[in-house]
């Protein structure tokens, strides 16, 4: 009992001190004025856009773990076939894309790592870096959109142009 | 001897418990205020114009609002309340709003003022505009930052997206840029007469400057990988970005007027999203140095890395205004479902951190120009606001498709 009545009297005394003066309509004068806001013109812009979607040529998408953007062992027949295709381009793109569970830059790096972990194992299996060229889609290019863990795991890879 | 009463009583008092105490006081602070309508627009336009008042009005936490939707027919009566807002918004030209405060007790005039804009969908800027006169007209601290704009990216299909321009409430929208893919809007300075994006649309991610008024277009750089401006040096004189010049994401500062670039991260893992703290002595960003994204900070002046958060499964995304800093949480380890992202605020030292939501989905925390108010998404399809001094919340619906990127 003491302790409650003790613990009441910090806590009035707290609020007694701590009390604030309350804006009072009487302390508020009038004025009057007309102002038009500024409504700008906002311009609307178009661009085209290629309409990629997955690996072409002949080269086979390379899937990652979720969160991850190291090549899985199982992953390796699908290098070594792309790898063969390869050293017969000159020019290969990759193309790395997420899940939809990340947010914003974060899953684009994701992304730009597995696309990135894809050139450094084309580089050392003797595919000159001068001609792959990266970049990362994110989540914008699901080739799944079905809410299964399936459907993810599709969408966590890699593309070969 | 009543000393050391009082000294033992504490002793005694304290001994079982961490001795923090934290005392809430219920003492209402806010300004009573009823509205009345006085317009003579459709039903629909005029409840809809009357709850942006209403919802401006409660943000701010310095209004306690009744509900009731008066008519000029059927004034309230003073009693009780301190203001009472009479209004009459018209759609004739545009949109027009003329719109008195008076005191309860006395019908007296404390300020009026006519609004215009020349489009019809820009009517809740009205609003806004208003209610952030009033709030000022009566002394409260300002909530100029409603009227500002939020720009938002949101996909539109495979390798397709959309840079939209909106009120705060998303009442107002308006497709700025489509055709393509197109992410990540940052406004550009703070008259949000130009922003920042990054063009997925020729062989390298490019960001461009863009004038949003007389449409001019500039690009500053691109580069493998990914391009993507995280934020903007509060004169603008500079910009944080992340690119990848030779595959590998790492934060970069670009001095806007000479291009120079200057590398400010150089983990061999994944360093996103830096923001200016701490006055722009520092960054705040995300990094993996641990397997998992989570909140680290930087000296702009030195090496030194701290990581300053310490809870969270996966800590992606961050935002940060002076000291304070914001980050969504992933608080569970499922990989898909059943998982919640709450947000936290916290000193950008690492301490003083408390959620700011406590359940579902809740990412991109982004903090208001005055660091008052967090902006959130919630569960892709809602935007959430919490006044951080106040505590209040407000949401709204966001339509459409799943949001990319946002800021304001």
């Amino acid at each position: 009992m003491k302790k409650i009545a003790f613990i009441l009297t910090l806590v009035l005394i707290a609020t007694g001190c701590g009390k604030k003066s309350k804006v009072k309509p009487s302390n508020v004068t009038n004025s009057t004025e007309t102002i038009t806001i500024n409504d700008g013109d906002v311009s609307k812009y178009n661009n085209s856009d290629d309409g990629l979607d997955g690996s072409s040529g002949g080269l086979k998408s390379i899937y990652f773990e979720f969160g991850r953007y190291d090549i899985t062992s199982d992953m390796e027949s699908r290098m070594t076939s792309n790898v063969d295709i390869a050293k017969s381009k000159s020019n290969i793109r990759l193309e790395g894309n997420c899940d939809e569970f990340g947010t914003d830059e974060y899953n684009y790096a994701l992304g730009l790592k597995r696309a990135n972990a894809v050139k450094q194992s084309l580089v050392s299996r003797g595919i000159s870096a001068s001609n792959i060229t990266l970049v990362s889609l994110g989540e914008s290019k699901p080739l799944c959109t079905q809410p299964t863990e399936q459907c993810y795991a599709k969408n966590r890879r890699v593309d070969f142009h | 001897m009543r000393f050391l009463i009082f000294f033992l009583i504490n002793v005694w008092l304290f001994a079982e418990v961490d001795a923090t105490i934290r005392i809430e006081k219920d003492v209402d602070q806010r300004s009573s205020i009823a509205i009345v309508d006085e317009s003579s627009v459709e039903p629909y336009l005029a409840s809809k114009f009357f709850k942006i008042l209403q919802d401006d009005l409660k943000i701010t936490g310095n209004f306690a609002v009744d509900s009731t939707h008066y008519l000029g027919s059927s004034a309230p009566s003073g009693e009780g309340k301190d203001f009472i807002i009479q209004y009459n918004f018209s759609n004739a030209s545009g949109a027009s709003l003329n719109l008195k405060l008076l005191k309860a007790s006395t019908n007296e005039v404390a300020f009026s003022k006519n609004y215009n804009i020349g489009s019809l969908d820009k009517y809740p800027f009205l609003v806004h505009q208003a209610v952030s006169d009033i709030n000022d007209k009566i002394g409260y601290p300002s909530v100029n930052w409603m009227n500002r704009y939020v720009v938002y990216s949101r996909y539109s299909g495979s390798k397709q997206s959309q840079i939209v321009l909106a009120d705060y409430t998303m009442t107002y929208q308006k497709v700025m840029i489509s055709g393509g893919l197109n992410l990540f809007p940052k406004w550009g300075d703070k008259a949000q007469n130009t922003l920042y994006y990054t063009s997925y649309n020729a062989d390298l991610p490019t960001l461009y400057k863009l004038n949003i008024y007389s449409g001019g277009k500039q690009k500053i750089a691109s580069s493998e990988g990914m391009m993507v401006c995280s934020d903007v040096s509060p004169d603008g004189s500079k910009i944080l970005v992340t690119m990848a010049p030779s595959g590998q994401p790492d934060i970069y500062e670009i001095d806007t007027q000479s291009g120079v670039k200057n590398r400010l991260t150089t983990f061999s893992g994944i360093d996103v999203n830096g923001k200016y703290a701490e006055g722009g002595s520092s960054i705040v960003y995300i990094s993996n140095p641990l397997g998992y994204a989570n909140v680290y900070k930087k000296s702009l002046f030195g090496t030194a890395v701290d990581q300053i958060v310490f809870h969270g499964r996966n800590n992606s995304t961050c935002d940060a205004n002076g000291n304070k800093i914001v980050y969504s949480a992933r608080e569970s380890s499922n990989k898909y479902s059943n998982n919640q992202f709450n947000i936290y605020l916290a000193s950008s030292s690492g301490g003083d951190t408390r959620p700011l939501t406590t359940g579902g989905i809740n990412q991109f925390p982004r903090f208001s120009n005055d660091g008052n108010i967090v902006m959130y998404i919630k569960n892709s399809h809602s935007i959430g606001y919490i006044n951080i001094n106040k505590r209040q919340t407000l949401l709204f619906p966001i339509a459409g498709n799943k949001v990319q990127s946002i800021d304001w």
